[in-house]
């Protein structure tokens, strides 16, 4: 027996916590007679609409991937900044697969706006062919006005405002300095809308060199996001002078003890030089990644796991080679994707390793990263409430492009 | 769902306090365990806890036992650990930290 409670309903997922947002959506859906109703918002950097609360579309929205915008359908509403109406989706119209894997078959769509400022698009979608009319569309843009106004007054009143700054800008939703040869899909998913200690992160070294991080600050809310900006700031620097993981976990370990006494962290850092095929790792008390190789089955890479960081006292530390041929998925996640609380009665049933087992099939059968990133989220989390923040990063070593050949 | 939390102080043989704790240990109990901890130790430097009977356990219950033996060191001495159900020798393994806590007899 499952006695891990489902969400209220699966249109009112908790991870989001959003009731102003989830209830507005509610009403713009009976308004518009619509089957989906879904609000993106522009990010930080103005580049990209996130994601930020569906209803009609069940826990798979949880892995969408955010829109560029002047692409897919909600690009385009972004650019045009007009009402855009498609009667008959096909799969080329948008960049969110989930749209037309959740069954929607028309979709419009009017930008969120207050004043000059473009704050996201909001569309409704149905599950079948719908000639929209105009007085839907007009009714439409007044319900994003409305919502445009909200939002407004919520990032205005909401103490919550500074540490959403800090956690976006933390953890970018993109990750723009991603050499040739590597592709890189990250995710992250609160706990309960809360905000985490977890946090990813990748970054270009001097002489073509890559990291990959992915960390957990012990604890939530405000604090536990502060601390982990200034490890996240601390390890880059320490990475610029040192090559070795092992010796930047130390160095990092000797700060966190000296100067934030009550903070445990866990971190995971692999380097590798162009072309990327060989990683250096080092966990501090950190999941080992996950491996998919062309030919192998996708599994956890051997890796000897040192102690966390923010415990007093000599820890050996160690780093691991990792050979990642050409073509491989490399999954780095923290313990809120697998651990899961056993119900009651349920014994010695080992809910980790089954949820591990999954993550490896997940990632085995993904083409590339950002499709590993749903399907993890879809296949790992699933409904399950998200006790847990979740951090999940995936790399992929891409083939080489093809060679022009020059006259 | 979580199991209860629970803590029941006992005595050993040789005199060092014994806390016995059952249930889940994470955020909303880690606390509980660190206030019980240092009551069960009183002004002594040394403490036994058994934890045979936790059905889960999180990073910040981690934190907490982390947290006891570094109060404990301070005083001289240290925090020996009785038991480990599985779900406490993986949060162990994991972290690094499985033969970091002196093992203790327990009665239990």
């Amino acid at each position: 027996m499952n006695v891990t409670e489902p969400p209220a309903s699966d249109e009112r997922p908790r991870w989001l916590q959003n009731a102003t947002l989830m209830e507005i959506l509610a009403d713009v859906r009976r308004e518009m007679d619509s089957d989906t109703a879904t609000v993106l918002l522009i990010d930080r950097e103005r580049a990209v609409l996130e994601p930020a609360a569906t209803l009609g579309l069940g826990q798979a929205t949880r892995g969408a991937p955010p829109v560029p915008i002047g692409l897919g359908f909600a690009g385009r509403v972004a650019q045009l900044r007009r009402p855009v109406v498609i009667e008959d989706l096909h799969p080329q119209d948008v960049i969110n697969q989930i749209l037309i894997m959740g069954g929607v078959k028309s979709l419009v769509g009017v930008p969120i706006t207050v004043g000059s400022e473009l704050l996201g698009v909001l569309h409704v979608g149905r599950f079948r062919t719908h000639d929209c009319t105009d007085d839907e569309i007009l009714r439409l843009t007044e319900l994003a006005y409305d919502l445009g106004a909200a939002l407004k007054r919520r990032f205005i009143d909401d103490s919550h405002v500074a540490a959403l700054a800090l956690q976006r800008s933390l953890l970018p939703t993109t990750l723009r300095v991603v050499p040739d040869g590597m592709e890189i899909a990250v995710r992250y998913v609160p706990a309960e809308g809360d905000l985490g200690g977890d946090w990813y992160d990748a970054f270009r070294l001097p002489g073509g060199r890559l990291a990959l991080v992915m960390g957990d600050v012990v604890g939530h809310g405000f604090e536990a996001a502060i601390v982990m900006g200034r490890l996240r700031s601390a390890l880059r620097a320490y990475a610029l002078e040192h090559r070795d993981p092992a010796e930047i976990l130390t160095l990092l370990d000797q700060k966190i003890c000296h100067f934030e006494p009550d903070c445990l962290a866990t971190v995971i850092l692999g380097i590798a030089e162009e072309p990327y095929g060989e990683w250096a790792f080092s966990s501090a008390g950190h999941f080992a990644p996950m491996l998919a190789a062309p030919g192998h089955e996708a599994a956890a890479v051997p890796l000897q796991i040192d102690r966390l960081l923010g415990v007093r006292g000599p820890a050996l530390r160690r780093t691991t080679r990792v050979d990642v041929p050409v073509d491989s998925l490399l999954c780095l996640f923290t313990d809120g994707l697998v651990e899961r609380r056993p119900a009651l009665g349920s014994g010695e049933h080992d809910l980790v390793q089954e949820h591990l087992d999954l993550l490896a099939k997940s990632l085995g059968a993904a083409e590339d990263a950002e499709a590993a990133c749903i399907h993890i989220l879809l296949d790992v989390v699933g409904d399950h409430v998200a006790e847990d923040d979740i951090a999940l990063l995936v790399a992929r070593r891409t083939p080489p492009a093809p060679e022009v050949v020059g006259v | 769902m979580t199991a209860a939390f629970h803590v029941r102080a006992a005595s050993s043989n040789g005199g060092v306090p014994v806390l016995v704790v059952s249930g889940d240990v994470d955020v909303a109990s880690s606390e509980g365990l660190l206030v019980a901890a240092l009551d069960a130790a009183g002004d002594g430097s040394a403490l036994v806890v058994d934890l045979g009977q936790v059905t889960f356990m999180d990073s910040t219950g981690l934190s907490a036992l982390i947290r006891i033996r570094t109060v404990l060191a301070e005083r001289g001495g240290d925090l020996a650990v009785a038991a480990r159900s599985r779900p406490v020798q993986r949060v162990l393994q994991l972290a690094g930290m499985a033969d970091a806590f002196a093992d203790a007899e327990s009665d239990e």
